[in-house]
């Protein structure tokens, strides 16, 4: 009973990214400051999804990935697939460094998301700017990146703690 | 050198491809599906369309449901930020309202402003025009597009383009609508253009969005035009769809610039009304 209860208590525990992920692409919630400055806004999800794949993608699953994109997608008014795409860039780039790092700590983790973002963003630029009728504002997408990407540290320590809290072990394939 | 070529590759095939033990989709699969419904939503056709319409109503119904704790906080941090308000704001209005008493109101001002607006109103934004009052019930806040999602969709009859008012003065334009839903794209949104006059010297102009939260500008001013004074901006109808003389802002000068303070702020809108109005060819000016 008790071994089931802790069972419990670890799948729930580790369904925490899951949902983050799933509330920031569906719902109301997010960490920007435009209301206080302009500039500041954040891309928590790309930051979710970069720090758990380059960790443990069973956490989070490639599908999941895809569908909050769809969800944010329909949220935001953007072309179907585009936020979707982004993410599944930074999935893929996050899985390559997973697959060619031995060693993973904060400051080479920074310098892949850096890698992760320029890939994504150029990827996504280049196909709404091509293929849609989106009015791209270019400083917007920069500032968010430069801003996701200045924000990493702080969840990699929360996610790491939380990692630890909970016993989520990293997968070496 | 072909060794460094062959763990390129073979990173890179993990990267897409490889699904590992839980996953039931790879990498590569996923992108191939996101660049086709890609594809596919770019170019909707009308059954598309549709099926967009039907997916939006959904999610957005789930998304305000998903929300509501969030707008619950956010609800009750705003009351009881307002309730310890109310002190200063009550002396801010009694110093207000003595500075407006003191003040030797312009009537002739006022006058003359009316008569000037007169001239261009066309129809005038009435009682008896048809209006459908809806809630708001998505607000993300999106740095790459200022819109809003009311619980009203073609099934109350509204229409792309029809003006979306909240006490009386304009806070956008309907853009997407789906059957039991539609979306409002603010007048701040970076892709928002509404032919507005100002008073009181009847000057045109168009209204357009900034991307930044309540900073439209003012663009195709006539020439020699002074940005110093302060001006009242309404909509000129010029576009065959926005009825006039409905009030937006007032402008002000920032560094050159003549950028308009709009009447309803954007992030305070819980309610508003659309108008059901249809384009009137003959109004428009091509």
């Amino acid at each position: 009973m008790a071994i089931a209860l802790k069972n419990l208590k670890f799948h729930l525990a580790r369904l925490l990214p899951l949902l983050l992920l799933y509330g920031f692409s569906i719902t109301t919630l997010d960490l920007n400051l435009t209301g206080y400055f302009s500039i500041v806004s954040f891309n928590l999800q790309l930051l979710i999804i970069f720090y758990w794949v380059l960790r443990n993608p069973e956490v989070l699953g490639f599908g999941h990935i895809f569908f909050a994109g769809i969800l944010n997608d329909i949220i935001t008014n953007f072309p179907l697939g585009s936020s979707a795409l982004m993410y599944l860039v930074v999935a893929a780039t996050a899985n390559y460094f997973r697959a060619k790092a031995i060693r993973k700590y904060l400051m080479l983790d920074w310098l892949f998301l850096l890698i992760a973002l320029v890939f994504a963003y150029a990827f996504v630029l280049f196909i709404l700017a091509k293929f849609s009728s989106v009015e791209i504002i270019y400083d917007q997408f920069f500032y968010n990146g430069f801003f996701t990407l200045l924000l990493y540290p702080i969840i990699y320590i929360l996610f790491k703690f939380y990692s630890n809290l909970v016993g989520i072990r990293d997968t070496d394939d | 050198m072909a060794s460094n070529r062959d763990d390129f590759g073979i990173a890179i095939r993990y990267a897409l491809l490889q699904r590992g033990a839980k996953q039931k989709f790879s990498i590569f699969s996923l992108i191939v599906v996101a660049i086709i419904i890609f594809f596919i939503d770019v170019n909707a056709s009308k059954p598309g369309q549709i099926a967009r319409g039907l997916l939006n109503d959904f999610i957005y119904r789930i998304s305000f449901v998903a929300s509501s704790p969030i707008n619950f906080i956010d609800y009750s941090t705003k009351g009881i930020t307002n309730h310890f308000n109310v002190y200063k704001e009550n002396q801010n209005l009694k110093e207000e309202l003595a500075s407006l008493k003191a003040k030797d109101l312009n009537t002739e001002f006022v006058i003359q402003e009316n008569k000037n607006l007169s001239k261009f109103v066309d129809e005038q934004l009435s009682a008896s025009q048809e209006l459908v009052f809806a809630k708001v019930i998505l607000d993300k806040d999106s740095p790459f597009i200022k819109s809003l999602i009311i619980n009203k969709g073609s099934k109350a009859g509204i229409e792309k383009g029809m003006p979306v008012i909240e006490k009386g003065n304009l806070v956008g334009r309907v853009v997407e609508v789906n059957f039991l839903s539609a979306r409002v794209l603010l007048l701040d949104d970076l892709n928002s253009r509404i032919p507005v006059t100002l008073e009181p010297n009847s000057a045109q102009a168009i209204l357009v969005g900034s991307g930044e939260d309540n900073r439209p500008q003012l663009s195709f001013l006539p020439e020699r035009f002074e940005v110093e004074a302060e001006y009242k901006v309404y909509t000129s109808g010029k576009d065959g769809i926005l009825s006039a003389g409905i009030p937006i802002g007032e402008t002000y000068n920032e560094e050159g610039i003549l950028r308009v303070r709009l009447f309803s702020d954007p992030n305070q809108i819980n309610y508003i009304s659309v108008v059901l109005v249809k384009e009137n060819p003959a109004l428009r000016i091509n």
